[in-house]
């Protein structure tokens, strides 16, 4: 925790990571098929994806937002193939 | 002339590399641990394994170690970077090469000998090796699925930036050949300025009769041979 700091909150922020619709999921296919097999055929698709879950240091809910959607573009997320979608989940 | 391989934790290729290097060809070639901040060398390898344990992403946590300032100056200075298998995957993680690596299609990881069509003729790294050759290596990879946009395919298969693509013993070109799914069956490609290149299969174990075959040493020769120029 750097100087000034103390005072803030810990932000919980939920990031889904998923593939791009045009990038084939091979993971996500062979779920689909797993589910057929335990005759489970109501589920047609499936989407095999990402979950972190970030604590962020921010003064308010919006900067610490801001951060981890800075850091899904440097490295949490791939652009070519991923996009992302973070979801506040609290403070502590 | 000389050579760095950039060891990162994990990373399981650089003995053999180093190896073939200095033990068969007579290179200058030092393995460089990815925290220091120089290689200071004319030619660097990114040799293949499980780089930071390929956590995130394979090739995503590597890109951030120090050494990788010294990797990318030495690309954008125009001097040749050679990324096998884990190296290529860092490469493009990196943006020093196009598009990305992901899971083999069959989900599987895929071991085997493979054969590669030539599909642009590269001084820089394969040599006097023409169009349509037909050279066979192994890979060893769960995720060598290379994609990018069709459009991007399109473009760097008619600019002579994809190099290498899967293909049948024959030099066909197809679904059956195409080990993990890989766009355009590409297993190899350089960057648009031509001095990086990054390929999935492994040219460091087809270098010796012993292992079964000797095609990847066009590779390395042809490095040799363009920096001795």
């Amino acid at each position: 925790m750097t100087e000034g700091t103390a005072t803030h909150a810990l932000y919980r922020i939920g990031v889904r990571i998923t593939l791009r619709p045009a990038v084939l999921d091979p993971q996500g296919q062979a779920i689909v098929r797993g589910l057929h097999a335990l005759d489970f055929p109501a589920i047609e698709d499936v989407h095999a994806g990402k979950y972190f879950r970030l604590a962020v240091r921010a003064a308010t809910l919006e900067d610490a937002m801001t951060t981890a959607s800075d850091a899904c573009e440097r490295l949490l997320a791939n652009p070519v193939i991923e996009t992302f979608i973070l979801t506040p989940e609290g403070t502590t | 002339m000389k050579w760095a391989i950039i060891a990162f934790p994990g990373t399981n290729c650089e003995e053999d590399t180093r190896y073939l290097l200095t033990e068969e060809l007579g290179q200058d070639a030092r393995v460089v641990w990815h925290q220091e901040t120089r290689a200071d060398a004319d030619v660097l390898v990114l040799p293949g394994g499980f780089a930071h344990g390929d956590y995130l992403r394979c090739g995503a946590i590597a890109r951030f170690s120090p050494i990788m300032t010294a990797v990318r100056e030495h690309a954008e200075g125009g001097r040749p970077v050679l990324g096998i298998c884990n190296g290529m995957q860092v490469l493009t993680e990196a943006g020093l090469l196009p598009g990305v690596l992901l899971r083999n299609d069959s989900l599987e990881y895929r071991c085997r000998w493979v054969h590669l069509r030539v599909h642009a003729a590269d001084r820089a790294f394969l040599g006097d090796t023409p169009a349509g050759a037909v050279l066979r290596m192994p890979i060893s990879h769960g995720e060598g699925r290379y994609h990018c946009s069709p459009e991007e395919a399109e473009a760097m298969l008619a600019n002579g930036q994809v190099i290498v693509r899967y293909c049948d013993e024959r030099g066909a070109v197809g679904e059956e050949s195409n080990p993990n799914g890989s766009t355009a069956g590409i297993a190899g490609l350089r960057n648009a300025r031509g001095n990086v290149f990054g390929l999935m299969p492994h040219p460091e174990r087809a270098c010796n009769p012993l292992l079964g075959g000797v095609d990847g040493l066009v590779i390395f020769r042809a490095l040799i041979e363009a920096m001795n120029g």
